[in-house]
């Protein structure tokens, strides 16, 4: 437990002076999921070379100087994540026992610095939830509370952080996936700019709003993480081809001058008065800390779910056709072609996907087209100047990562609409494809609090710097879930 | 109603998925709900405004048209529900 509560620069330190050996990392990991997986539920699978690799590393002479800073540190990936010869199930009955055969350029980054994978996490279907509940096995219980949800889709990756199962974890954010988890389980969430990390090998949910990220316990972790999933692959041409700085040289406290706006339409009434609380509290730190804050309106945010709701359905309903029980996937048996297309997707799909590839379905068709989709394009582009346009003006932009703490398992489940709801105020940071990170900053009736960080594309520095600066004068992020 | 039972099952049919009578009666009724909102957008105005189909604006990527070798097909059918001679296998397509 000692070890799972260090920075991963600590451990990195005691690694390269021989304190601690690899395999030591390795089964303080794998003992704590034995001990907490049973009532957390973070894990879909376990990696069984996970302890035979670790040993290798021990009696490995890789070169002191050339060791990257995730060397030999245990670490999950969420489950939309292909790992190759390991189970990547997307959370899916769909593809239930489906052995990934080629690697993600983000499994590969982590293999290519001897990092341990631990396993692979639990998740809303596809990427397709905020809850962690539309899974393939039980949900995903919150490490605060169990009788709450961890938040989605990558529950099971900020849960194995917050319990401290592993030392960091991957997953991935297509509307909040990856900050309100953080959030909602007390850590910190980071999803970088549109295709800084490359999203070859991760399940598609909506192509143009996906993006992979860290979850870490702590802001220094995920600016050492970051650094080793970023940059461009030629596998994935939307990716960065510019040049990644090193993100954990720029965590220097220094916020003075700092111009953060604080977003009116993310401190509204229907916002958790305790959670408007704590940001507020949040931003008279910052001033006195330097920075200039004021309050500034967007009004076209207002529009972000709804915008956000007919472009990730239209896109869902085109990336889940591949899911036919023909290549790969459960298949039912018919007598005909159609039939068994039909009767494998309904067989292999929970209800939150096959409602997203309806609407999306139903937004595409003929007559419906311009009014819902075309709309909904033509309003991103108008959030997205909004929220360009804003950054100009302010450095960052601040706010609650969500609109209330982690709600009861099954309060939700079968009220689509309230679901889609909680994702209100981090769906605008994909719309735009800027970065957005979410810290801890508080505590309401023992469930965390988020703060959002909002900054312009490429501009991880300053979201670090900031959330570093938050952190380094606050505890939250040292709070410690019960389990 | 926004989307209406045949609408449904005419949607379901382009998405190759069959629905029970009880998910056509759940799912047209959460179906609304969320078209309902989703025609708030309707009210912004677009007037003079362009489509953004990504986050962030990218040139094309153009690559050379190198011969490289494609997944091995032992890989290709590792998880396939049925296949015979280096072919996928379903249920037969003419008569």
């Amino acid at each position: 437990m000692s070890l799972l509560n260090m920075k991963l620069q600590d451990l990195h330190k005691q690694l390269e002076e021989q304190q601690i050996k690899p395999s030591d990392l390795t089964e303080a990991s794998l003992k704590r999921v034995k001990e907490t997986d049973d009532h957390i539920n973070a894990f879909i699978t376990l990696n069984e070379q996970a302890m035979a690799q670790a040993l290798i590393l021990d009696e490995e002479s890789v070169q002191k100087d050339g060791r990257s800073p995730i060397y030999a540190l245990p670490v999950a990936l969420k489950d939309s994540v292909m790992t190759e010869g390991l189970r990547t199930t997307g959370g899916s009955r769909m593809l239930h026992d489906h052995q990934a055969v080629y690697q993600a350029t983000v499994s590969a980054k982590l293999q290519a610095a001897h990092a341990v994978i631990i396993g692979k996490t639990n998740m809303d279907e596809l990427g397709m939830g905020s809850s962690s509940e539309y899974t393939l096995q039980a949900p995903v219980r919150n490490p605060w509370d169990i009788d709450h949800v961890a938040g989605g889709s990558s529950g099971g990756s900020a849960a194995a952080v917050a319990a401290r199962q592993v030392y960091y974890a991957i997953g991935s954010d297509t509307g909040g996936g990856i900050r309100q988890p953080a959030a909602y389980c007390g850590v910190v969430g980071l999803k970088p700019t549109y295709g800084l990390v490359s999203r070859f090998g991760l399940i598609a949910a909506a192509s143009s709003l996906d993006h992979l990220g860290c979850i870490t316990k702590d802001v220094t972790d995920a600016a050492f993480v970051l650094q080793e999933i970023a940059g461009y692959d030629p596998l994935d041409s939307t990716s960065y081809d510019g040049v990644i700085p090193r993100y954990a040289d720029e965590l220097n406290g220094d916020i003075k001058g700092l111009r953060i706006g604080i977003v009116k339409q993310f401190m509204t009434d229907d916002v958790d008065p305790k959670i408007r609380a704590a940001i507020t509290e949040a931003v008279e730190l910052f001033e006195q800390l330097g920075a200039e804050c004021t309050e500034v309106s967007l009004p076209h945010l207002d529009y972000g779910l709804p915008t956000y709701m007919t472009i990730a359905a239209a896109e869902a309903s085109s990336n889940l056709a591949r899911l036919d029980g023909v290549r790969y996937g459960e298949r039912v048996q018919a007598s005909d072609l159609l039939a068994l297309y039909e009767q494998s997707r309904a067989a292999g799909f929970n209800d939150e996907a096959k409602r997203r590839m309806l609407l999306g379905a139903y937004v595409l068709s003929e007559g419906h087209y311009e009014d819902y989709y075309v709309q909904a394009q033509k309003v991103r582009t108008i959030i997205k100047q909004e929220l360009t346009q804003a950054l100009t003006q302010y450095d960052v932009l601040i706010g609650p990562t969500t609109p209330t703490t982690a709600f009861k398992i099954g309060e939700k489940q079968d009220d689509p609409l309230a679901m889609a709801a909680n994702d209100r105020l981090t769906v605008p940071a994909n719309l735009a494809g800027i970065p957005s990170i979410s810290v801890p900053c508080g505590m309401a009736e023992g469930l965390p609090i988020g703060m959002q960080i909002i900054g312009p594309a490429y501009g991880e520095q300053t979201l670090l710097r900031l959330a570093h600066a938050f952190e380094h004068h606050t505890t939250h992020h040292k709070a410690m879930p019960p389990c | 109603m926004l989307i209406n039972e045949e609408e449904l099952i005419n949607t379901a049919a382009l998405v190759r998925l069959s629905l029970t009578d009880e998910e056509k009666i759940r799912f047209s009724k959460q179906l609304n709900g969320l078209l309902h909102v989703m025609q708030k957008l309707n009210d912004a105005d677009v007037t003079q405004v362009e489509r953004t189909t990504h986050g962030l604006t990218r040139r094309n990527v153009m690559r050379d048209d190198e011969v490289k070798a494609s997944l091995a097909l032992d890989k290709v059918f590792l998880n396939a529900p049925e296949h015979e001679d280096d072919q996928f296998k379903v249920p037969a397509v003419l008569d």
